[in-house]
């Protein structure tokens, strides 16, 4: 396996704020992962560090680059949206297809236009005549034109309606992603990426509390629905999170072997938000 | 990577982004043709109607120095409106992405954050003047013609005095240098601009202007003196004499070519007060000149490495 991104110690303070504190963490090539965690747990900080948007402590290796240091060199083989419509007004979409022709080495007139001839974007508007829909979908055909190892996707995708957001996801998988293409996601819709994620990570404080393979998370969790009369013996399995749901409660294990949950109830995979919930709130008191 | 297809994208990209820079210069030359129409037709109507008689005999007119005059003069009204035109263009240009947080989309492509600068500072001192000059060559040649045409109406042939294709390829040659020594001896205000251009959140404009200011009175003040002030307004100064009318001081002296008033006829005699290549030519033995360009070069540093490490608002 080719390693893409290694990160050691990685920290970043804001005044006396840790947005990251001595995090490790290791992506791989081929995957897609989930940066998922609520607002403020920095997130966006390791995006930024891993994109030499920011400085920061420790050690990070992006594609045996230092981003602090080499970030020309690097943006050759990493692409990324960060935040939706950052793409500016005044520029023309002939001009945006031209300009990024013209800097990016690896980057497909053909493929550009192959991407937009599926949209109702026309070569001659500005992207301050699109809707905010189509200017991500502008942004991200541009981006699918360039053929980079790493696409770092920050809230691509907030505040459009669902159409575009079901349509920016299954563009990305059916059109992009090959194994030998890695993409980092953050977001706050996870539902919209959960079945899309081979990798998840969880971060929260700083600190990534969660760093797993979605089977490994399957595995590794359980969410069980308990009838009344073996509630006693759910919680005595020392789930991470229970909440009561139709009468009966909801509980959800890590780590407690298959056979003692069979017991219980119905066994399902809990989805990221479920898990997301409980990992964040810490075990039930 | 293609390195000059890249450069020639990133010139593309701010006249794009700022149609001012050929706007400008366009709407100037067009106006002033129609004042050269206006002018002319008030010429033509009053010859007409005999108010005005007009003597054909143009011997003795100084033809080059004539020549020399309409060139320079006619561009010295575009040069004022570039000069403030730059002035905002380099105010605003790190400072717009930042603000519409598009400085995200230029930073995901490989381009490093001093190419992005020195493109923007090209854009300031190459590229605005090249398209003024272009528009000043366009209102030139139509004027002329035009003057030409007005005159031939009315029976006097100024063809011969007007069509001296050498005097005015060298002024506009000469033209196109002094825009480069012009540039050149700006650097440190454009080194400014950028600087504020890339550190202010809002109101570039006032922290160009204010930071300066408040240094000048604070060293007024405290300590008496007023050598940022001197500094500030004299290199202004002479960019219209020593650079614009090829003036130039030894040991305290001005020599070179004058205006004339006040000046020692005999020192002066035979100059029109115009620049020519060696005047400008000489504004390069200048220190202040390469002082200037030292802090400018200083000052762009401190841009770009605003643009790398802070750029978001």
């Amino acid at each position: 396996m080719n390693m893409l991104i290694q990160a050691r110690g990685l920290s970043k303070h804001y005044g006396g704020l840790r947005a990251l504190d001595k995090v490790d963490f290791d992506i791989e090539e081929g995957r897609i992962v989930g940066l998922i965690g609520p607002n403020g747990a920095g997130k966006t900080t390791a995006l930024k560090a891993i994109l030499g948007l920011t400085n920061f402590e420790g050690e990070l290796d992006v594609l045996g680059h230092d981003p602090r240091i080499s970030r020309r060199q690097l943006m050759q083989d990493v692409c990324f949206i960060a935040d939706v419509a950052t793409l500016p007004r005044w520029l023309k979409v002939a001009n945006a297809i031209e300009f990024v022709e013209a800097v990016h080495p690896r980057f497909s007139r053909e493929r550009a236009r192959h991407f937009l001839e599926r949209t109702k974007i026309s070569q001659n508007s500005k992207v301050g005549q699109l809707s905010k829909g189509m200017v991500t979908q502008l942004h991200l055909a541009l981006i699918m034109a360039i053929d980079a190892k790493l696409l770092v996707l920050d809230e691509p995708t907030i505040g459009l309606d669902i159409l575009y957001r079901k349509e920016f996801y299954s563009n990305l998988l059916n059109d992009y992603f090959d194994e030998k293409r890695t993409i980092l996601i953050t977001t706050h819709q996870v539902e919209e990426v959960e079945k899309l994620l081979t990798h998840l990570m969880f971060i929260n404080n700083g600190k990534i509390v969660l760093d797993d393979s979605m089977e490994a998370v399957a595995e590794k969790f359980a969410e069980v629905l308990v009838a009344q009369d073996k509630i006693a013996a759910a919680q005595a399995l020392n789930p991470i999170n229970e909440r009561e749901i139709f009468g009966k409660k909801l509980f959800l294990f890590e780590g407690v072997e298959r056979d003692k949950l069979t017991a219980l109830g119905e066994i399902h995979t809990p989805s990221i938000a479920d898990l997301f919930v409980a990992k964040m709130r810490g075990a039930v008191q | 990577m293609n390195t000059m297809r890249a450069y020639s994208a990133l010139a593309k990209r701010e006249i794009w982004e700022h149609k001012s820079l050929w706007i400008v210069p366009a709407v100037i030359g067009g106006l002033g043709i129609l004042l050269a129409l206006y002018g002319f037709g008030a010429l033509l109507l009053a010859a007409h109607q005999g108010m005005i008689n007009i003597n054909g005999d143009i011997t003795g007119v100084n033809s080059v120095e004539g020549m020399r005059a309409f060139i320079f003069g006619s561009a010295a009204f575009f040069n004022t409106v570039m000069l403030f035109m730059v002035w905002f263009y380099l105010m605003d240009t790190l400072h717009a992405d930042r603000k519409d947080r598009s400085v995200l989309f230029w930073k995901s492509l490989p381009l490093s954050d001093t190419t992005t600068v020195l493109s923007k500072l090209f854009t300031g001192m190459v590229t605005a003047p090249a398209l003024m000059l272009a528009a000043v060559i366009v209102t030139e040649i139509i004027t002329g013609i035009l003057f030409i045409i007005a005159l031939s109406l009315i029976g006097v042939n100024v063809l011969p005095l007007v069509f001296q294709p050498g005097t005015i390829i060298l002024a506009w040659i000469t033209l196109a240098f002094a825009l480069m020594v012009q540039s050149l001896w700006l650097v440190p205000f454009f080194g400014w601009f950028l600087l504020c251009s890339a550190w202010a959140r809002k109101l570039v404009l006032a922290w160009t202007v204010l930071i300066p200011l408040g240094a000048m009175l604070v060293e007024r003040l405290f300590i008496g003196t007023h050598y940022l002030f001197n500094a500030v307004f004299g290199h202004l100064g002479k960019l219209f004499t020593l650079v614009m009318s090829g003036r130039y001081s030894v040991n305290g002296m001005t020599i070179g070519p004058g205006i004339g008033f006040g000046e020692k006829p005999g020192v002066f005699a035979g100059h029109s007060g115009l620049m020519t290549l060696g005047s400008l030519a000489r504004v390069f033995a200048q220190p202040e000149m390469w002082i200037g360009a030292v802090i400018g070069a200083v000052f762009v540093a401190g841009a770009i490495w605003l643009r790398r490490n802070r750029s978001e608002i």
